[in-house]
């Protein structure tokens, strides 16, 4: 029998708990949430002028009932404009004062219940002060002297709950003016069990010293506030609508609603789980405080309830212990040795955070999103937010992982399955929500949701192996900085990410096409053209403000860990893979990148086409393919790299391949600029000009979407190799953390020079800045044709049109009529020019504002209005001519056209009238 | 043995039988000193209360809260809540449960505290049912019977030398 050497033991404090970070996720998430409930029950209270929100997607033509939301949104977007201006007239947009109201509402009133909460707790009947029961004041003494060893320069107030027996104690109000309620079950043990006493006082005053106090009891009072205000509220208002529902609209209603019942149920969930999580680790924090001030680690000797038997019953027990605010007694006394439960990396903390920054992030973007945060900056600072907060939830515990795992020699975790967590709670989350979804049970390309799920892998990953690779090289007391310094990387990461995914990502899912002329048979040559297509995908990445920066962190703050000076004795950076290579592989991966940028000339050699339309699309297929090839020769790098990186492959896998990049993208350059020079290989241009300025502007268009793509194909490389690593697992023989490591072959200047060039082209990249188009002007709006429907839906629709605007043209236009023929007839043959005048403006204005609304959904009465339209700017050009003209003659024209486009426009009305009829209404 | 006196001077000492509280007190002073600061406690409370929480099965489970479990040990709770139920049964009010009812929610409302629960002195047999009840309760709590049985002959005996007042009191059984 051999004894089991001794566990080292890390101290829990020597790396940021995290949870006050946590503590924060859960209030913003309350807060969000609860603003976006109290919005949408004000909103949904509120008498609908916009038939449930259906009004102007009908009279824009499209068929919300029955057509899935991608249809409606593709008609609805054709006519963006017009579309807009019905739904910012008719909808149901909450005011912008309500959208600040609600989070302050929230604030003002958790406030408020905070400041009562203690009061409450403390008042006369519930306890009585410690002098009443300690009438020598020796109680009060040893009170003092333990606050005194708790490091508090003010001990908390003492109160006593004689009824209480147990032999307990409970901390509240708040952390700089806390009450500690002595149990008298306590007091009563006090004399026969000094050390429980001790113990149980010593574990309160770590609350309060630990500044636990506040947090959780402003948690408490925003949660009961958010109950409520917002959740039942919002319960009410949906369980109305479950059961005073219209029959026709509820079909697609249904989707909605349901996901909004479920919302409070996850709200519900969530806030306990995620509340109890971090209070269970906060016990252990303050027990293993009490120990430290000399609490006696015997008082934890307490049983716990018999463990239950069989399956059912044990998976009953462990689901029923993630409720709990406190751990298990054997988890407690097992924490005091070795606090590894505080340093482990769970699945449930990863899910919760994953799915609370997925509502904070569509919530909030749905709350500000109408009012102020239209513009591109402002979406990106708002997806900073939930990007900060999951970086400091999900990287602090990943980061102390992987520390304590350093620190006591046991192995470190990969990272991928608690990204894979977060990624799942991520992909969850939005289930819950309407904006991927709108009318449907589930969106339109459901597998596009992996991509939250990868995103989460992806974190997970890089994060930890950020971490490993810091901690092999840190030689400082805490890894403070080294934390901060990833951690940053990773929120740029992750905020990057959030702003693509509310952008390209939700379209995706949504079923939005990239090109939809592609999709919808309008645009020219060019649009429908098959290289477009991927061409606008790519070009979609490096559109976010922070998404280059967001590459250029991914490999630039893991290269600076090289540069680090190595602990007496150890060879420059001796724990890491070698620089040599990773600098050789980006070297290989580039010449490889020549290579295949030859190949793509040489294709495309000879097919110079002679119309415009054609020579766009071969300029397409050439962007589309040297892009291609910058990103394979990305991966080939990323390859080499990895075949020698052990478990830094990921972070060697990322720099070789944005290393290569440069190096590809400096001969192609060279090679393009002198493209005409080599016959072979002559794409464009046919004569042999050096042209460094033509080329560096297509490069700067292709470079940043690369860039961010190669980082995706350095993942993808890094995975394959170490599932690979996997599968072809080695005969076991010891191998170093960095894999082959071997001595290093530059001193700490030359590296750190190959490093701050390295580091320059990263930083430099940053400023490839988004692409012209994603800058340019917007495209014309050009309608697809109207989708074939049902009478009875035609009907609905030219009704909508009628009810949202069209009939408050048509009065517009009566009154302008009747009002210039009353003035010509009374006028009797001699009119004043200047009461003309106005009449002409309002002609022309009913022109212009009938030509920007909607079109009407039935094609026979859209041409008769069409007709009456362009009548009516005729009638006004005329009446402003004659007036300016002093011209009798061309007035009585412009009379007798606003007649004529009158009975148009009457006429469209009448058609519109018959199709009413033959759909029943 | 004589009538206690609350440190706020404000209770009517009754004319006849002895306060629940004192009885407690000076049971706890003779069997389990080292819970006198818990009846200390107590004893600022009114009675309605003291009974209601001492009553309560389980204890809430507050956050930040920190505690060992139950005190098996605990003799307070048994004699408080047997000796209240003793005036209950056999004292002069326990008929009149609709008015008190309406009389302590009045005082709720007005903050006021009632007279201190008085148990009246009790036959024999009244005694042997206190007795018992005493021990059931303290084995439902945990107690050891060698304490439980304490604890009963402790709180008989000082019931024993409550005055005998009334026909109310005999009648009671």
């Amino acid at each position: 029998m051999t004894a089991s050497p001794p566990r080292l033991r890390l101290d829990e404090r020597a790396v940021s708990a995290g949870t006050t970070v946590r503590f924060a996720l859960l209030l913003v998430l309350l807060l969000v949430s609860g603003s976006s409930m109290i919005i949408s029950v004000a909103t949904r209270l509120q008498p609908s002028r916009d038939l449930d929100g259906f009004g102007c997607e009908l009279a824009a033509g499209a068929d919300p009932l029955h057509a899935g939301d991608l249809a409606t949104v593709a008609v609805a977007a054709a006519q963006k404009a017009a579309y807009q201006s019905c739904v910012d007239r008719y909808g149901a947009l909450p005011p912008w004062w309500l959208a600040a109201a609600a989070p302050l509402l929230l604030l003002t009133a958790a406030g408020l219940v905070f400041a009562l909460l203690p009061l409450r707790k403390a008042r006369r009947g519930r306890v009585v002060p410690l002098a009443a029961v300690d009438r020598d004041g020796g109680i009060l003494h040893s009170l003092t002297e333990l606050s005194a060893t708790a490091g508090l320069s003010r001990p908390p107030r003492f109160v006593v709950d004689p009824t209480a027996a147990t032999v307990g104690a409970v901390v509240f109000g708040r952390t700089g003016r806390a009450t500690v309620c002595l149990h008298g079950g306590l007091l009563a043990h006090r004399t026969t069990d000094p050390d429980g006493f001790r113990a149980v006082v010593l574990h309160e005053l770590a609350h309060v010293h630990n500044r636990d106090v506040s947090l959780t009891y402003f948690t408490v009072a925003l949660w009961r506030v958010f109950v409520a205000l917002a959740l039942l509220p919002e319960l009410v208002v949906t369980l109305r609508e479950f059961t005073g529902r219209d029959t026709t609209a509820w079909a697609s209603e249904a989707p909605g609603a349901t996901r909004r019942l479920l919302l409070t149920v996850v709200m519900v969930a969530l806030v306990h789980l995620a509340r109890s999580d971090v209070l269970r680790s906060r016990e252990i924090y303050a027990d293993l405080a009490a120990v430290r001030w000399g609490a006696a680690a015997h008082t934890w000797a307490v049983p716990d309830p018999a463990p239950p038997t069989g399956r059912a019953g044990r998976a009953w027990a462990s689901f029923a212990g993630l409720w709990r605010t406190h751990p298990r007694w054997d988890l407690r006394r097992e924490s005091l040795t070795d606090p590894a439960a505080l340093f482990a990396v769970r699945a449930l903390p990863m899910l919760l955070t994953g799915a609370a920054a997925i509502l904070i992030d569509v919530q909030s973007a749905d709350q500000l999103g109408n009012y102020v945060a239209t513009g591109r900056w402002a979406r990106q600072a708002l997806a900073s937010a939930p990007a900060g907060l999951v970086t400091g939830v999900a990287g602090i515990m990943l980061w102390r992982a992987v520390v304590h795992a350093t620190a006591t020699g046991r192995p470190a975790p990969a990272g991928v399955r608690a990204g894979l967590w977060l990624g799942v709670g991520m992909a969850a989350a939005e289930l819950v929500l309407d904006d991927l979804t709108g009318h449907r049970w589930l969106p339109e390309r459901p597998e596009v949701m992996l991509l939250l799920v990868l995103a989460g892998v992806a974190f997970g990953w890089w994060v930890t192996s950020c971490a490993r690779l810091w901690t092999a090289v840190w030689q400082r007391p805490t890894v403070r900085a080294a934390m901060l310094l990833c951690l940053a990387a990773a929120s740029l990461a992750m905020s990057a990410w959030f702003f693509w995914w509310q952008g390209e990502g939700t379209a995706l899912a949504t079923g939005w096409p990239t090109n939809p002329a592609a999709t919808y048979h309008f645009g020219n040559a060019l649009d429908r053209a098959a290289p477009t297509q991927p061409l606008m995908a790519l070009q979609t990445l490096s559109d976010g403000p922070v998404a280059l920066p967001a590459v250029a962190a991914l490999w630039g703050v893991p290269l600076l860990a090289w540069a680090v000076r190595p602990a007496p004795g150890q060879a420059t950076g001796g724990a890491l893979p070698s620089l040599r290579r990773l600098l050789l592989a980006a070297a290989g991966g580039g010449v490889l990148g020549w290579a295949g940028f030859v190949a793509v000339m040489a294709g495309l050699h000879g097919g110079q086409p002679t119309t415009g339309d054609a020579w766009s699309i071969l300029t397409a297929t050439y962007f589309l393919r040297t892009s291609a090839a910058l990103v394979l020769a990305m991966a080939a790098a990323a390859a080499i790299a990895t075949a020698s990186a052990g478990r830094h492959r990921l972070i060697a896998a990322i720099v070789a391949a944005e290393s290569a990049a440069f190096v590809a993208a400096a001969g192609m350059f060279v090679l393009a600029s002198a493209e005409g020079c080599v016959r072979p290989l002559s794409v464009v241009v046919q004569s042999c000009v050096w042209r460094p300025g033509p080329t560096w502007s297509e490069f700067r268009y292709l470079l940043g979407p690369v860039l961010v793509a190669g980082a995706g194909a350095a993942f993808a490389v890094a995975a394959v190799a170490a599932a690979i690593r996997r599968v072809r697992r080695p005969a076991p023989r010891r191998r170093t953390a960095a894999g082959r490591t071997g001595p290093a072959r530059f001193g700490v200047p030359a590296r750190r020079v190959g490093i701050g060039v390295l580091c320059a082209a990263a930083a430099a990249s940053t400023w490839l800045g988004p692409s012209a188009q994603a800058e340019g002007s917007p495209r014309p709006e050009v309608a697809p044709d109207l989708p074939v429907v049902s009478a009875e839906t035609r009907a609905m629709q030219v009704t909508a049109w009628t009810m949202f605007g069209g009939a408050d043209l048509l009065h517009r236009l009566i009154v302008v009529t009747t009002g210039f023929g009353t003035l010509l007839q009374e006028g009797n043959g001699r009119v004043d020019t200047e009461k003309v005048r106005p009449f002409c403006a309002d002609i022309a204005e009913f022109a212009r504002t009938a030509a920007a609304y909607l079109r009407i959904p039935d094609p026979s009465a859209q041409d008769q209005w069409q007709a009456g339209i362009t009548q009516a700017e005729q009638s006004g050009r005329d009446c402003t001519a004659s007036v300016d003209g002093e011209d009798g003659k061309l007035l009585a024209a412009s009379f007798a056209e606003l007649l004529t486009a009158d009975s148009t426009l009457n006429s469209a009305y009448t058609r519109i009238v018959e199709v009413a009829h033959a759909g029943g209404l | 043995m004589g009538f206690g006196t609350e440190p706020s001077g404000r209770y009517t000492v009754p004319a006849a039988g002895t306060r629940v509280r004192d009885v407690v007190r000076d049971v706890v002073a003779e069997i389990a000193a080292e819970e006198l600061p818990l009846v200390e406690g107590l004893t600022r409370l009114d009675d309605a209360t003291v009974v209601r929480r001492l009553g309560r099965r389980r204890q809430r489970r507050e956050p930040l809260g920190f505690g060992m479990g139950e005190l098996a040990s605990l003799a307070t709770p048994v004699i408080w809540l047997a000796v209240n139920q003793a005036a209950q049964r056999f004292g002069e009010t326990a008929a009149d449960g609709a008015a008190k009812g309406a009389k302590a929610a009045l005082r709720r409302i007005l903050r006021r505290r009632a007279a201190p629960v008085v148990v009246p002195a009790l036959t024999q047999a009244q005694l042997a049912e206190v007795h018992g009840q005493i021990l059931a309760s303290a084995a439902q709590r945990g107690l050891g019977e060698t304490r439980a049985l304490a604890i009963a002959d402790a709180v008989v005996a000082r019931l024993a030398l409550t005055e005998t007042v009334g026909p109310a009191a005999q009648e009671g059984v």
